[in-house]
């Protein structure tokens, strides 16, 4: 499907964002205390992933079935991810 | 759309979706011969513990376990699969959809030959030193994570292959039931027109395609441990062995929904046929076949109870097992509504689909015991779980496969099979299933472990021992209840009656199409009208109703 | 040549990107199941922030640089597709190959570095983790690379048409593999 350049992001923007976002993780696993720094680095790569998705992948312009088929496993990976923590992190 | 392609491009490396099923269902019946012979060496040493099994030799404890391991891992990975999903759905899909094949025909051949270089490895793991993988078809560490404890090394490394090339094929053969399904449709043919196969088909797809990721990353963890020296399943290197189970079993369980939904949609396509009579609610059908398969995600430590997991794992996962048996029970209500006050006939085909429907009631039946936590701290690793997975496998695999291969023969190689050859294999194999796997729920429940070799060396067995023995009989004589299909499946390619295109005055637009369908399968396109199973209807003169026919005129409806 | 996966589509989507789209479906279970392993392995463990000190972050920092720029390049090939300019195609996919195998250069550097010092897989679980998953990353870019190079190959040629779309679906994948990195790098390099 053509998007046609009126209607495209603007590719080198997503990549100055992109690049400082790394920069924000950075900074922050220096200068924060390690709880807050976790969750910061792990909100920016959330972000980050969905700035390459949503422009570079094109998923802002896609018909809903192509985000189901793209959120859909993210989904069962976090069930898979919260059903693993019983008996590996309060365990030991 | 029809030139003359050399024999190679013909037969071998062909991208027509029906001759990829057929190289399929080959490999697949050879794989079944194999696991049959696994099976008829592990009961006759069950039996006879310690003898001479005829036509063998003696049986070797560790020998015995790689039976075990090879009998499990075949009849799922290389028997089940490849018949049902890519032999009947290669050759299904595209014809009933009213599509010329599939969306992406040498990827098609593409999983085929990586199908074929996995059976390869498979069979090759057989003959180096150590023998074939021996740690169990569900491969626990840390038995599995190093040589020296199972004595097998590159055994176990090429099993591991074995399957990461069989899981590639199949995502692959997915990718193409998926999107031939979703895009490539002939017009009319809108989602709720789909033949109940076709739905079956592709949630079957959808599950194996999100759930074999997590082990595919565990067999790399696995085999990373066995030759590199990684410790992710070994504990004196800071490892996990219940991870890989998790793992496991995340892909395990909907893996087993994987094969029993074609399964399923076998049975539902026939049912109707011999019934003359629409499928009872095709509707609910699809949404219980949705709701089972995003359950089928949530329910996989039922086979962990007792791995030592945390115990509050138990009650959820009991709640959601139970759970799931709705939706299943579902589909077994509405069969039943099916053949309620039917006018029924029973060839062959729709003998083995009311023989999958008996034996799959009774293996659900036995699952909720297995479900049930309390319940399963007494029959874990019991034979009692064995029975169960038979009734569901088996039912799923070789009740409802021949099912679909006496139904789909004609359409397949343009011939008939023998119709009482046909009905003396299903009367011996139910007979003889049935003899076998009832007793052995008992032997179960009376304590006998699985994967044991020798059930003599334990004082409390002793007293069962009669019933393995009656067990492998009847398993002898079950096998050699196959002998009546080969010989027809072998004769009737070569000399069946020829057969019409609609030889079961069916309604899906297989049966549209020659038989068998040439390069191309139609003619003409199909246009799509109505739903699959309009049967008996008012609206037509026979009591059959082509989803293709249009009904513009009186003359139209009476062809 | 017709391309069955272009032009045949019930939904408006075309076949190609479909059947892209469920392959990289897979593959965020695949990842996600060993970034979901580490990281409960890892919470419930200690030790693992001093073996991860050892790891090269100006490195890793690299390749992050190294990977993020690639997927512009990529996009920027498929928007000369779209631009109808197979030259500038050409040198963005170009661009795109040399940027990732730059990234296979300086992960093999790494790796020689510290399996030098002593890290090798078999140093601890950590370690395991580490190659598990930058491994499995690193295969996958090779794979990229190769599609790239072949696409390359045909698009200097001029025989990429009709096939263009081709350049969109392996960006598609290209951007997946970058994605994954966007959450190793964090898991395994800032923590």
């Amino acid at each position: 499907m053509m998007i046609g350049e009126q209607n495209r992001p603007n590719y080198f923007g997503i990549w100055m964002a992109l690049l400082g976002l790394v920069a924000i993780s950075i900074a922050a696993s220096i200068v924060l205390p390690k709880s807050l720094a976790l969750l910061l680095i792990f909100a920016v790569a959330i972000a980050k992933a969905l700035l390459v998705a949503l422009n570079y992948m094109h998923l802002k312009y896609e018909k809903l079935l192509l985000y189901i088929i793209a959120i859909v496993p993210v989904v069962i990976v976090i069930i898979l991810l919260f059903a693993l923590f019983p008996d590996f992190v309060f365990h030991r | 759309m029809s030139e003359e392609l050399s024999f190679w491009r013909t037969y071998v490396f062909s991208t027509d979706h029906k001759t990829i099923a057929k190289q399929y269902l080959s490999l697949g019946l050879f794989w079944a011969l194999v696991g049959g012979l696994t099976a008829y060496l592990m009961r006759w040493q069950l039996a006879y513990p310690d003898t001479e099994v005829p036509g063998w030799g003696f049986i070797a404890p560790d020998f015995y376990n790689m039976l075990v391991t090879m009998h499990g891992t075949i009849m799922v990975f290389f028997v089940a699969m490849p018949i049902l999903l890519a032999s009947f759905g290669n050759f299904l899909i595209p014809l009933m959809i009213g599509s010329r094949d599939m969306a992406f025909p040498r990827l098609n051949m593409l999983s085929f030959w990586v199908f074929s270089l996995a059976s390869l490895t498979l069979l090759i793991s057989f003959f180096v030193p150590g023998g074939a993988a021996s740690a169990g078809w569900t491969g626990y560490p840390p038995l599995s994570a190093k040589a020296a404890y199972t004595g097998v090394n590159w055994g176990l490394n090429l099993w591991i292959l074995a399957l990461a090339l069989e899981f590639a094929s199949f995502l692959m053969g997915g990718v193409n039931f998926l999107t031939t399904t979703i895009n490539l449709r002939a017009p009319g043919m809108t989602f709720f027109r789909l033949p109940l196969i076709v739905w079956m088909q592709i949630t079957a797809a959808v599950l194996f395609m999100l759930s074999v990721g997590p082990l595919i990353a565990g067999a790399v963890m696995l085999l990373m441990d066995r030759v590199l020296g990684t410790t992710f399943y070994l504990p004196e290197g800071g490892g996990e062995p219940l991870l890989w189970q998790h793992l496991f079993w995340f892909f395990g369980h909907p893996e087993v929904y994987v094969i029993l939904l074609p399964g399923l949609g076998i049975v539902l396509e026939i049912m109707p046929v011999f019934s003359r009579k629409p499928i009872f609610g095709y509707r609910p059908i699809i949404y219980s076949t949705i709701a089972a398969g995003m359950l089928s995600f949530i329910v996989w430590a039922h086979h962990q109870f007792l791995s030592g997991m945390d115990p509050r794992l138990a009650m959820p996962f009991s709640i959601t097992t139970i759970i799931i048996s709705v939706p299943f029970a579902l589909i077994v209500f509405a069969m039943i509504a099916t053949l309620w006050r039917a006018s029924i006939s029973f060839p062959p085909p729709m003998l083995f689909a009311l023989g999958t429907l008996s034996i799959f009631i009774l293996g659900g039946l036995t699952g909720i015991f297995n479900g049930s936590a309390p319940v399963d701290i007494y029959i874990h690793d019991t034979y009692f779980v064995v029975a169960h997975f038979h009734y569901t496998l088996f039912s799923a695999t070789f009740f409802a496969g021949f099912a679909g291969l006496y139904f789909w023969f004609p359409k397949m190689f343009g011939r008939m099979m023998n119709e009482p050859l046909g009905k003396m294999h299903f009367w011996l194999t139910f007979i003889f299933f049935n003899a076998g796997f009832v007793p052995m729920h008992f032997v179960g429940l009376g304590g006998m472990m699985r994967r044991i070799a020798n059930p003599m060396q334990y004082e409390f067995l002793q007293p069962l021992q009669p019933i393995n023995t009656f067990i492998t009989i009847a398993s002898v004589l079950l096998l050699l209840s196959q002998i009546p299909f080969v010989v027809n499946f072998l004769w009737s390619l070569m000399r069946g009656q020829v057969a019409e295109r609609n030889p079961w005055q069916a309604n899906t637009l297989e049966w549209s199409a020659a038989s068998p369908p040439p390069h191309g399968n139609f003619e003409t396109v199909p246009a799509v009208y109505r739903s699959p199973y309009e049967y008996s209807s008012p609206e037509a003169a026979e009591d059959w109703l082509p989803q293709d026919r249009p009904l513009a005129s009186p003359a139209a409806a009476r062809q | 040549m017709d391309s069955r996966a272009q032009t045949l589509t019930s939904t408006g989507i075309p076949t190609g990107k479909v059947g892209v789209w469920w392959f990289l479906a897979s593959e965020i279970t695949v990842f996600g199941g060993l970034i979901a392993s580490y990281i409960v392995v890892r919470l419930g463990s200690s030790g693992w922030s001093e073996a991860a000190a050892h790891l090269n972050f100006s490195l890793g920092l690299a390749n992050t640089f190294v990977l993020l720029t690639s997927s512009l390049t990529m996009v920027l090939a498929f928007a000369a597709v779209e631009d109808k300019d197979p030259k500038r195609l050409g040198t963005y996919l170009g661009l795109t190959v040399l940027l990732g195998l730059a990234f296979l250069i300086i992960k093999a550097f790494e790796y020689t570095g510290e399996i030098a010092a002593g890290f090798t897989p078999a140093a601890g679980i950590f370690w395991s983790f580490y190659y598990g998953m930058t491994g499995l990353h690193a295969l996958h870019v090779l794979a990229g690379v190769i599609t790239n190079v072949i696409l390359s190959i045909a698009a200097i040629g001029k025989v990429l048409r009709p096939n263009e779309h081709r350049v969109e679906l392996a960006g598609l994948y290209w951007h997946f593999v970058d994605i994954v990195w966007i959450f190793l790098f964090p898991l395994l390099y800032l923590t």
